[in-house]
């Protein structure tokens, strides 16, 4: 675990909803350390590269992992996926990409774009608990994150 | 054809130009022959008059020399007599004398002198006695006149004079020469001498003729015929004039067997030659007559034919628009038949365009491609085609169509260069139109293409929408009907908790509602990936797939050997589940469930069948079944979306097959799919 990180978990993500249902979820497993919300892409970047929004100093918090809507308002996930997987320091966080879309073409450019892992938002509340305990779970306590 | 020829052969020959000229060559070699032999019977004449002239002429010198000879006697008489007159014993002198002459001469019939007085003396005697006895002054006044006028012209011209031929007295054809005698100028005496004519006539050949060619007659110088054959003096006799002393006699011959026989020969092979070369002559006439008639027969055939040919290719020519044109190396001549002058539309009298002329016809390019087309083919020598453009005279545009070849002589150098030339206006006119008409076609393709391209592009865009954003409420609706179930439970009433549980599985429902719909519209975009399917295989995995353990126990279950299919494994194994999960949610409610799986091998399609004994339905509804949405039973009897069938059929409408299905209510349906056995 780093020190550095003060932010486990980053979730990009516009739906209010989703995210009530995404922090319950974590929450009923025990993980809602510390959890930062981005409500869109801009955002996210924003948070992701402060220096951009503010000129700041580059002794950024990078969080651990980032749990990724693509389907967001200004920016759109493949836009700061994308931003994410060119920056030197970024690129090794592993991003979980969490839709709706079942599309082949959504998961394919995903992947392209450096994605770590596709998951789809089942439709279903206990399903929906289940997998987002699972992720939380599998990115967070068993998955070593890079140095 | 044959038949034909020969018919017309006959027809030429009696031609009645040729058998005219043929009759006229005939009339006038004949009379041609008539004229040369009139002539050449002149000259043979002539001929033959000179030749028998010649051959009589020494007979006729010959008698007269042997009449002169003895007539010159007398002479010797008188100047013996003259001499011895006087002497007594002049009588027995002259016997001797005149035997001598007698001796001496043949053909002497007697020697006579009548002295003055006494009687005559006769030599010889013998033969002669008619004569004798006379004296000087019966010979004076003899009493025939003749012999009297013969006595008085000798006693005044002093000269001999000749009596007869006659009949002498004393027998036999004779003459009878006189003299008077003078002494001093008065009349003495006369000497006479009597010729045998016939005997002369023998020796010098004339009578009778000594040649067996001639026939001669002779007369006297009276003009009386006295010896040979009288006839001879009617037909045309050479005539000979000999001079007997005072007289002149006249011998005539004519050839033994008349004039025309001595030449008739000659003539003949004349008539002959004639006669043949006139027939040769006419047949030569008749030949050439003939040939020429059939020449120029033959000749107005083939120009018939040839006008005809002409006349015909002249309007392939016109009805092609299409006309050639010869332009000579040697004499830079340029020929246009009538179709380019037509197509050009230039007077014909105005011959070919001049260089100068042909800029109004051509533009500069034009004029230049052609120029050096015509040098390529004199350089390569191959056929050359090509399109041109001409200006015609009202300005109007045409399109031609040409061909070029340079043309050998038989040396192997080029002479010509022939070519034609064919109006593809209207041709060309439709090609461009057909060209616009594309290119206007392929532009609204292009447009039609975009706006299916972008129309498909919004549909893609609409379709992950619906996707993405019409779950996120449903996923809101479902999650907090269920967070209000799970944390204010307690505070619900039943009713309460029920309600929560129906908006719950609502949301659910309207989940799956859009997943098959997406699933659907996604069918459209896919294409086909083929592979040979096991579909026996397939069918069982995918029963025991979409059947719980429960279902399978309790339904009777058995699949056929199918046929195997080419086709999407995908897309094929959607079908198989649509339809298996149809007749198991269908037959579901029976207490004795069963599911049959059949294949059917065809000629061109299989068929396959999944056949229920489950709800079935009504017939009449069939045409919805395969509608998207479409739904022959409550949701409270099955559940549904109604969208499995229509994405089936899609499928198998894809692969170009087909799907339907027959049923009874509540004894079951058998769903039907062919798939073409190469698709």
């Amino acid at each position: 675990m780093s020190l550095s990180s003060s932010v486990d978990l980053l979730l990009i993500e516009d739906n209010p909803s989703d995210i009530e249902l995404t922090l319950r979820a974590l929450r009923k497993t025990n993980l809602l350390n510390t959890v930062h919300v981005a409500k869109d892409g801009q955002e996210a970047l924003d948070y992701l590269f402060p220096r951009r929004a503010s000129g700041g100093s580059d002794d950024r918090m990078l969080p651990r992992v980032i749990l990724l809507d693509l389907k967001l308002p200004k920016l759109s996930g493949f836009e700061v996926l994308k931003a994410i997987k060119l920056d030197a320091k970024s690129k090794s966080i592993p991003v979980i990409v969490f839709s709706s879309s079942k599309e082949d073409g959504d998961i394919d450019a995903a992947y392209a774009l450096g994605a770590n892992s596709y998951a789809v938002k089942p439709l279903e509340f206990g399903d929906f608990m289940t997998l987002v305990g699972n992720l939380g779970r599998y990115w967070l306590l068993l998955n070593e994150s890079p140095v | 054809m044959k038949k034909n020829e020969k018919k017309s052969r006959r027809f030429k020959i009696r031609h009645p130009i040729v058998l005219a000229r043929t009759f006229l060559a005939l009339l006038f070699g004949i009379f041609m022959v008539w004229v040369a032999s009139s002539w050449y019977e002149k000259r043979l004449v002539d001929e033959q008059r000179t030749k028998y002239r010649d051959e009589l002429l020494p007979y006729a010198e010959g008698l007269s020399t042997l009449l002169n000879e003895r007539l010159s006697m007398l002479d010797s008489m008188d100047a013996f007599v003259k001499a011895s007159m006087r002497d007594a014993d002049l009588r027995s002198r002259f016997e001797i004398f005149a035997s001598g002459l007698y001796a001496g001469y043949s053909g002497i019939r007697a020697i006579q002198l009548f002295p003055p007085v006494g009687p005559e003396i006769v030599f010889p005697r013998s033969g002669n006695e008619a004569v004798a006895g006379r004296g000087l002054s019966n010979l004076l006044n003899d009493e025939r006149p003749n012999v009297r006028a013969d006595i008085e012209k000798a006693i005044s011209t002093g000269k001999a004079a000749l009596s007869g031929p006659y009949e002498l007295r004393q027998g036999g054809l004779g003459v009878i020469a006189r003299k008077a005698v003078f002494d001093r100028g008065n009349l003495w005496g006369f000497v006479v001498l009597v010729l045998d004519l016939p005997p002369l006539l023998k020796q010098s050949g004339v009578v009778p003729p000594a040649s067996s060619g001639l026939v001669i007659g002779l007369k006297d110088g009276t003009g009386k015929i006295v010896a040979g054959e009288p006839a001879v003096f009617e037909i045309n006799p050479i005539r000979i004039d000999i001079d007997v002393e005072d007289q002149i006699w006249q011998i005539a011959g004519v050839p033994s067997g008349g004039w025309f026989e001595s030449y008739s020969s000659h003539l003949r092979f004349f008539w002959g030659l004639g006669l043949a070369s006139t027939i040769f002559f006419a047949g030569l006439v008749f030949s050439l007559s003939d040939q020429g008639a059939r020449l120029r027969e033959a000749v107005e055939t083939k120009t018939t034919a040839l006008r005809e040919s002409e006349g015909q290719l002249k309007e392939a020519q016109r009805l092609g628009r299409i006309g050639n044109w010869n332009y000579s190396l040697e004499t830079k001549e340029v020929r246009w038949s009538d179709e380019v002058y037509a197509l050009y539309g230039r007077d014909p009298t105005l011959g070919p365009p001049s260089p100068e002329e042909e800029a109004a016809y051509y533009s500069p390019e034009t004029a230049q491609r052609l120029r050096g087309l015509v040098n390529l083919a004199i350089a390569e020598g191959k056929n050359l085609a090509y399109d041109f453009e001409v200006t015609l005279r009202k300005g109007d545009k045409a399109f031609f169509s040409a061909t070029m070849r340079a043309a050998k002589d038989d040396s192997g150098s080029f002479t010509n260069i022939i070519g034609t030339v064919q109006d593809i206006t209207e041709r060309k006119t439709a090609e461009n139109k057909v060209r616009e008409l594309n290119e206007a076609l392929e532009k609204k393709v292009d447009e039609r293409t975009a706006e299916l391209l972008s129309a498909n592009k919004e549909l893609e865009a609409f379709t992950y929408s619906v996707s993405h954003d019409l779950r996120a409420p449903l996923r809101a609706i479902n999650g907090f009907s269920r967070i209000l179930e799970e944390d204010f439970g307690s505070v619900l009433d039943e009713e309460g908790r029920r309600l929560c549980n129906v908006i719950s599985k609502n949301a659910q429902s309207m989940g799956l509602l859009i997943d098959e719909l997406l699933s659907f519209s996604r069918l459209g975009r896919a294409s086909l990936r083929l592979a040979t399917i096991d579909m026996t295989q397939m069918a069982q995995s995918v029963y025991a797939e979409m059947s719980t353990s429960v279902e399978r126990a309790a339904i009777d279950f058995s699949v056929g050997i199918l046929p195997v299919a080419i086709a999407d494994p995908t897309l094929i194994r959607q079908v198989w589940t649509n339809l298996l999960s149809n007749a198991v949610k269908f037959s579901a409610k029976k207490a004795k469930a069963m599911i049959r799986i059949e294949g059917v091998e065809g000629a061109s399609e299989n068929r396959y069948s999944v056949r229920d004994n489950g709800a079935g339905f009504d017939m009449k509804y069939a045409d919805k079944l395969f509608g998207v949405f479409q739904r022959l039973h409550r949701p409270d009897e099955f559940e549904g979306t109604g969208v499995g069938l229509a994405i089936a059929k899609r499928i198998v409408t894809m692969h170009g097959g087909k799907i339907w299905a027959e049923s009874v209510p509540e004894e079951g349906s058998i769903f039907y799919f062919t798939l073409p056995k190469g698709a």
